[in-house]
């Protein structure tokens, strides 16, 4: 293998049939292992996969959900995905496809556009989400209303192309998201890189921001957007197992005092400077955190690449098994990704707990 | 009446044919120098319709040329938000017609990328500005095979940055070029700062050598320019 | 796709600290792998497909006609096609008067296996279609252009070599083909930011660069065309002199290295 460059060949472009049965076998593995994680919240007798036509049921009591559709008192589906029985709900959710939002859904999105009183936020869905100036912190503390200076200066807080974090407020008729920063968790994202993966390999669980081992903290937005950052003080914070901060969070917006500097001021006050929207970067990021962001991204890459769903544990079990290529420029190479998602399977299964 | 005339392409409703400003004192006595037998004359502020103008001619012994350049803007772009200006460039034959259009298309982007680090383009969100050069007459003197485009391009250069600063457009420094050997050069800052390389013919060996020369063709443009715009 | 301030600041400080640390942890001269599929078109001479790592794709085809040349000297013609774009689009008018540059006679590229007999020789027709590209695709399209070339089989000649005399046309064997070893220059792009150089830029890098240059190479050295071009909208800036020859040397260290890997594959 060189150095510089890897070419691969393969002869014609067209695919065998025994190649796509494999690959199907493959892809019911991974099926299998989400039975296990309790992503469809169905039947438990056993995953039913439809492809787009197949009939769902002949029984017209359902209640047709997303995915699928209603023809001579028969239910088909409309994609290819696992079928999805909820009381006299039934659904398919499809294998593939662009994010659809929660409400709750913690997400990382970019700013598409500003508009009149509100942001559109790209966040890999049908549509752009809608972050309305009323539903962000701005300068001054909570206590603040919000102005028409405000409204003529929000390019100033977030402009096109600036990515932040939050979380789905609720949704529209349509299926559109409005999100909301109100907590300090959420707001505009600085000190790190950005990659990117299919939201289907995101699962939803109670916290997507992790601190990692070498200084750095993921976020994974649900939608497959994920920030990787150097850990801030904040981060570290949230992550102390101290008994007296944790007592005395105040606020509705989970806003946690520091124990070093909690004599009067909260954080809030404090974060709700213009510093949160501030467009700098913490100086103080050295070239070995700035290796293992990299190193990090690139094993994300390679669990996407390998399909397998994206874990906090799994990160971190990947990353050690990632410390055999001394150089993380390596992990590019499929070989490579396809060894280090082996390796974490396998780990997985050496431990006998499939999380 | 707002019943619009869609069947012709039509100029903007205000536009003015093309005026010339009566015979303006401000010409550039032709620099003669001595090696190359290269006079060169600048002016600025020829064509009165636009923001900024300048005509360039230049003699050696083994070429004639002159070309044009117009500036036309900052003005309002629609559309999205923009942070910063956005430039554009069109080259244009004059009657000779002699170089291709995908030719003078490429050395047209060449350009932009050029004038992309010259301009002030953060003083200008939401505007474009558009330049246009007419390559008014171009005669090869040396019957040789070699009448390119490239030597043309340390010219272009000084032309539009004449005519930017005529327009008043706000720019980083006079950026001007030179050409030696196939090599083009356009520099800012003294020379210390690169803006744009071109070579179309010869190996990469000559790089370094080409480099001093186009770089005292710089300073000799550059010092022409400023004189130019001192004149009043 | 716009970035934001902090991760282009995050970028540009990752790419000019010392030692260099690109987002997909790649080392400077580093390229990302590519794919390529050969001889796939039934109905062109040869044919290429390359599919880099971030989706961009490349598809070229070569076509051969004889010619009579001493009417028409132009023995090659590269057609672009990007998708999306018009034939008049700027993008697609740049990067066709560029590459019939490369493959100008005068360059790497030796036409005289072209030539057929005393009269005619092949003219060949280059159709490129890029159907996506995420940074400057002329590294690409050229070693497609390049695979597709060393993959080109030509009918064989079975008339005689001199045909002044005799008015007649060249004859061709029925079946038998040969295979045209015309070797293409590729086209390298590096990225400058700061002081560093970077090969084969991903789509975040190009955005955060300062400049660009377009390198062709062939036969052991950097020929030209070489130029500077904007790798993006906004951050375009003058480098230091310096960079040029390093940025050089650097293609023709590595140069090597790519072909052998792309004419190996």
């Amino acid at each position: 293998m060189s150095e510089v460059i890897t070419v691969s060949t393969r002869r014609g472009g067209f695919q065998q049939f025994d190649s796509i049965a494999d690959e199907f076998e493959e892809d019911e593995d991974v099926d299998m292992s989400d039975v296990d994680e309790g992503e469809s919240g169905g039947e438990k007798s056993g995953l039913q996969i439809v492809t787009p036509g197949e009939l769902v049921s002949e029984d017209p009591a359902w209640m047709r959900g997303h995915g699928t559709y209603f023809l001579d008192n028969m239910t088909y589906s409309s994609v290819a995905g696992t079928v999805s029985k909820v009381n006299r709900l039934l659904s398919v959710l499809p294998l593939k496809g662009r994010y659809s939002p929660e409400t709750g859904d913690h997400i990382v999105g970019r700013i598409a556009e500003v508009g009149n009183k509100r942001w559109r936020v790209d966040i890999g869905g049908k549509q752009h989400a809608v972050l309305m100036l009323g539903s962000v912190n701005l300068p001054g503390g909570i206590l603040r209303r919000k102005s028409e200076s405000d409204e003529l200066q929000m390019r100033s807080f977030l402009k096109e192309g600036d990515l932040l974090n939050a979380e789905v407020q609720s949704l529209f008729q349509d299926g559109s998201a409005s999100l909301h920063t109100r907590s300090l968790k959420y707001g505009k994202l600085r000190d790190g890189v950005f990659c990117q993966v299919p939201s289907s390999l995101i699962v939803r669980s109670k916290n997507h921001t992790h601190n990692l081992p070498g200084n750095v903290t993921v976020v994974l937005g649900v939608n497959g957007y994920i920030w990787l950052r150097k850990t801030s003080k904040m981060d570290s914070a949230r992550d102390a197992p101290s008994g007296a901060s944790m007592g005395s969070t105040g606020g509705p917006t989970g806003a946690k005092s520091l124990k070093a500097d909690s004599v009067s001021i909260t954080r809030l006050e404090e974060e709700s400077s213009w510093q949160i929207y501030v467009d700098e970067n913490d100086p103080t990021i050295t070239n070995s955190v700035r290796q293992t962001i990299a190193r990090y991204a690139n094993v994300i890459k390679a669990l996407a690449y390998c399909e397998i769903g994206i874990t906090q544990e799994r990160i971190v079990s990947a990353y050690e098994a990632s410390m055999s290529y001394s150089n993380s420029g390596s992990l590019i190479e499929k070989e490579a990704m396809e060894s280090l998602g082996d390796d974490v399977l396998n780990a997985e299964k050496m431990r006998g707990s499939p999380l | 009446m707002n019943v619009q005339d869609r069947r012709r392409l039509l100029g903007p409703a205000n536009a003015r044919p093309i005026a010339f400003s009566a015979e303006k004192p401000v010409v550039e006595e032709p620099e003669k120098d001595q090696d190359k037998q290269e006079s060169i004359s600048l002016r600025k502020g020829l064509i009165e319709n636009s923001n900024g103008s300048s005509l360039i001619e230049v003699s050696s012994k083994d070429r004639q040329f002159s070309l044009m350049a117009s500036v036309y803007g900052p003005r309002a772009l629609r559309g999205s938000f923009t942070s910063m200006a956005s430039i554009s460039i069109q080259l244009q034959n004059g009657s000779q017609e002699k170089y291709g259009p995908t030719q003078l298309r490429e050395v047209a982007t060449f350009l932009t990328s050029v004038f992309n680090a010259v301009v002030n383009r953060s003083r200008y969100p939401k505007s474009g500005i558009d330049i246009f050069v007419y390559l008014t007459y171009d005669r090869d003197l040396s019957q040789s095979s070699s009448s390119n485009i490239s030597a043309l391009i340390p010219h272009c250069i000084t032309g539009i940055t004449l005519a930017l600063a005529d327009a008043g457009i706000e720019i980083l420094d006079l950026a001007s070029g030179g050409y030696h050997n196939g090599n083009v050069f356009s520099f800012i800052k003294n020379g210390d700062e690169i803006t744009g390389f071109w070579k179309d013919e010869g190996v990469s060996n000559d790089i370094s050598d080409s480099l001093e020369i186009c770089r005292q063709s710089y300073i000799r443009y550059k010092s022409l320019m400023v004189s130019t715009l001192m004149q009043k | 796709m716009g970035l934001s301030v902090t991760e282009k600041l995050y970028l540009y400080d990752s790419l000019t600290s010392n030692p260099v640390v690109r987002p997909d942890g790649r080392k400077p001269h580093q390229f990302r792998p590519i794919e390529v599929f050969t001889d796939f078109l039934p109905s062109a001479n040869g044919s290429s497909r390359i599919i880099a790592s971030d989706g961009s794709e490349c598809i070229v085809s070569i076509k051969a006609k004889v010619i009579d040349h001493t009417v028409e000297d132009e023995l090659i013609h590269v057609e672009i096609d990007i998708a999306g774009q018009r034939d008049d689009s700027p993008q697609v008018e740049t990067m066709t008067s560029l590459l019939n540059n490369v493959l100008e006679p005068r360059g790497g590229i030796d036409v005289s296996k072209l030539r057929l007999t005393k009269r005619y020789s092949f003219k060949i027709f280059i159709d490129v279609l890029l159907l996506s590209s995420a940074s400057h695709p002329v590294s690409l399209i050229s070693m497609a252009i390049h695979s597709a070339l060393n993959s080109t089989c030509l009918p064989k000649l079975v008339s005689s070599f001199d045909d002044l005399e005799v008015e007649e046309l060249p004859t061709f064997h029925d079946y038998d083909l040969v295979r045209l070893e015309l070797s293409a220059p590729v086209v390298f792009v590096a990225a400058i930011v700061g002081d560093s150089i970077l090969m084969d830029a991903a789509a975040a890098e190009s955005e955060v660069s300062n400049n660009g240059l377009i390198i062709t190479w062939s036969n052991g050295k950097a020929i030209s065309p070489i130029r500077t071009v904007a790798l993006n909208d906004s951050d375009v800036k003058g480098f230091d002199p310096k960079i040029l020859q390093k940025a050089i040397t650097m293609v023709e260290e590595y140069a090597p290295d790519v072909l052998r890997a792309l004419n190996n594959a």
